[in-house]
């Protein structure tokens, strides 16, 4: 009896584990266009594009299966190895990159997303997908920044990531709560390549954020609530958080910093492995809609990169000052990095926490 | 005789079942999963390699490791300190035992995450408990307690208490009370009756209760996450950081395993320390 459960344990484990292993090939059918019964959508959570999807399905009778990530690294874990079909996924810029050299993406046919002519010019040949060589891949959801947001009422208005240290802030200073942003802020500061890690900048780069720890309140990617009750009153943070954070309390201001800062951009892509090629493009067009992009920021605060909705959008949401900040030429996209310099980042960052 | 083997068999078979799906398996793949390479974004090279286990024995994590511990225990015990009077307490009242375990039971119905964030407004800052006391005049300016380790360890003894209140309870329900009285009549005082009677026979008791917080208090952490600022993690964020984060599948499982070698060796110790005692009594 005990030799036949043990049997039965690695027969179902060998299965288990070929199973993790080999990468599913299915292409894409994109000869039928009809659209499919269901659509499965894995996007960020907190975008509040439930009201777009209503109408999606209203409109086209597509039933659409909506789940929600909260990091870059969480949608590929997923996606790579949970093995449900999603039709559309949305990554951050220097993801599609990696997604597109890693073959995982499906090329889109622009015929079918007319309404990508919606979008700013700046964001149509970004440098992640400059769609060159007549192959594009990726089109932008929403965009923003990451930069400083700061209580007016409790502190002179920030210009660098300098400011971060002054000590009078001493316990009421919050950074990202992630290892690339946060050493990149720190990079930053210390006037490297937010690039370009290495041994040696990143070690300068610890030095400065263990220097910074008496100053911070908590490391959290969300410090809205912090930013509102007046807990934390100087944030690393995006300005789709201070935006947010702005509706609720209007002293809480967002700038640039002179270093730079970061841009990001999220992007609607189809992985390969989608079964409704034709029926993800027809979403994405209905999305890129100047309507529907204009319905769907009076939900999210992060920046809209389609022009024809802005004009559509209320005179409240333009002027939330912190959705739309003046962004410096300084400003970086994070580019893809080598797995080693990845892993030395996270070492880098766990020290600063074990600190 | 062979007949009721077979019969013992087929009525163990869907728990055994369950155990081989979702416990057998599950650990036997990080087993192995421990001992492969990282492709560096979250895919595994099958090849035999203890690179995750010296990155595991690093400092920096056996330090994690060790706050953990502490924390977890610090809250282990603070929470038998609690439990035991109030086991007591609803084992020996004379009416509403039922609506007693039925309050330390409620708090089960909304999830541990909802729970932890009215801890985070009570120790803000600007929350209930730096404003009652400085409304008061006992403190001039707010004491920092949100984010810090005494935060945690609230966090956890909030969380974990029921878990000790119930096993302690039902030895102490159990409890033959004509053992009391014999005491009494031979002379004891009530303090020497409690360490001499009263604890050893609860002690089965006690031993459940403490595992039952120990074990879930170690791996918890959304409590550190929550009260804890990031800036104090324990081993499950640094855990669930390694699979969700740093996408290194290999990390967290080695992790994993040393969490989980960890726990049996230190409840094997436990219950052997504590029931050579029981023997010998306290005294």
């Amino acid at each position: 009896m005990k030799k036949f459960i043990w049997l039965i344990t690695f027969g179902v484990l060998l299965i288990g584990l070929s199973a993790c292993g080999s990468a599913d090939d299915a292409t894409a059918d994109s000869g039928d266009e009809e659209l499919a019964d269901e659509l499965y959508f894995f996007n960020w959570g907190g975008y509040g594009d439930e009201a777009i999807i209503k109408d999606f399905e209203e409109k086209y009778g597509v039933k659409v299966i909506y789940d929600t990530f909260s990091s870059n690294q969480e949608m590929l874990t997923k996606l790579n190895k949970a093995n449900v079909p999603y039709d559309i996924v949305v990554p951050t810029d220097y993801i599609v990159e990696r997604m597109i050299k890693q073959g995982l993406l499906a090329e889109l046919d622009m015929d079918n997303i007319p309404n990508f002519k919606n979008i700013e010019e700046k964001f149509q040949k970004p440098e992640y997908d400059p769609g060159t060589d007549g192959k594009k891949y990726s089109v932008p959801y929403m965009y923003g920044t990451e930069g400083i947001a700061y209580n007016e009422t409790k502190v002179e208005k920030p210009t660098s990531y300098e400011d971060l240290w002054n000590p009078k802030y001493k316990g009421h200073v919050t950074i990202q709560n992630d290892s690339r942003e946060s050493l990149t802020m720190a990079l930053q500061k210390l006037g490297y390549d937010a690039n370009k890690p290495n041994e040696k900048n990143l070690k300068e780069a610890k030095q400065a954020l263990i220097d910074l720890n008496p100053n911070i309140l908590k490391y959290s990617s969300e410090p809205d609530a912090d930013l509102v009750n007046g807990t934390a009153w100087i944030s690393h943070t995006y300005n789709d958080s201070a935006a947010r954070a702005y509706k609720e309390n209007p002293n809480i201001k967002f700038v640039m910093p002179e270093e730079g800062g970061t841009i990001w951009v999220d992007n609607l892509v189809i992985p390969k492995t989608s079964k409704q090629k034709y029926t993800a493009e027809v979403f994405i067009n209905f999305v890129l809609s100047a309507k529907v992009s204009a319905k769907l920021s009076e939900n999210t605060p992060s920046s809209n990169p389609n022009e024809a909705a802005k004009e559509l959008m209320s005179g409240e949401l333009k002027n939330n000052p912190n959705s739309y900040p003046s962004i410096p030429e300084s400003a970086v996209y994070y580019k893809d990095l080598k797995p080693e310099q990845l892993q030395m980042m996270n070492r880098t960052w766990q020290e600063v926490r074990a600190k | 005789m062979i007949k009721n083997i077979k019969l013992a068999y087929s009525l163990l078979s869907p728990s055994m079942l369950w155990l081989l799906l979702f416990l057998v398996i599950p650990v036997a793949m990080i087993v192995v999963i421990s001992f492969t390479v990282s492709d560096g974004y979250g895919g595994t090279i099958y090849e035999f390699s203890l690179s995750s286990y010296k990155l595991a024995f690093s400092s920096f994590y056996l330090k994690i490791i060790w706050q953990s511990v502490l924390w977890a225990f610090a809250a282990s015990v603070i929470c038998l300190v609690m439990a035991y009077p109030f086991a007591y307490f609803i084992a020996r009242v004379d009416k509403g035992k039922n609506i007693l375990l039925f309050l330390v039971m409620i708090p089960f119905w909304s999830n541990l995450v909802v729970r932890l964030y009215s801890w985070n407004a009570l120790l803000n800052d600007g929350g209930v408990i730096n404003n009652i006391l400085m409304h008061f005049g006992i403190i001039s300016e707010p004491v920092k307690m949100l984010y810090t380790s005494f935060a945690i360890i609230v966090g956890l003894v909030y969380g974990f208490l029921p878990f000790m209140i119930l096993p302690i309870y039902s030895s102490i329900e159990q409890l033959d009370k004509s053992y009391l009285e014999a005491a009494e009549d031979l002379g004891a005082n009530p303090v020497k009756t409690f360490f001499r009677v009263t604890l050893p026979l609860t002690l089965p008791g006690i031993i459940a209760g403490f595992i039952m917080t120990f074990v879930p208090a170690i791996s918890v952490f959304v409590v550190a996450d929550l009260l804890g600022g990031n800036k104090l993690v324990m081993v499950g964020n640094v855990i669930r950081d390694s699979f969700l984060v740093e996408m290194n599948w290999q990390l967290g499982a080695a992790l994993s395993i040393l969490l989980m070698v960890l726990v049996l060796l230190s409840v094997l110790l436990f219950m052997k320390f504590t029931s050579s005692k029981d023997k010998k009594f306290l005294f």
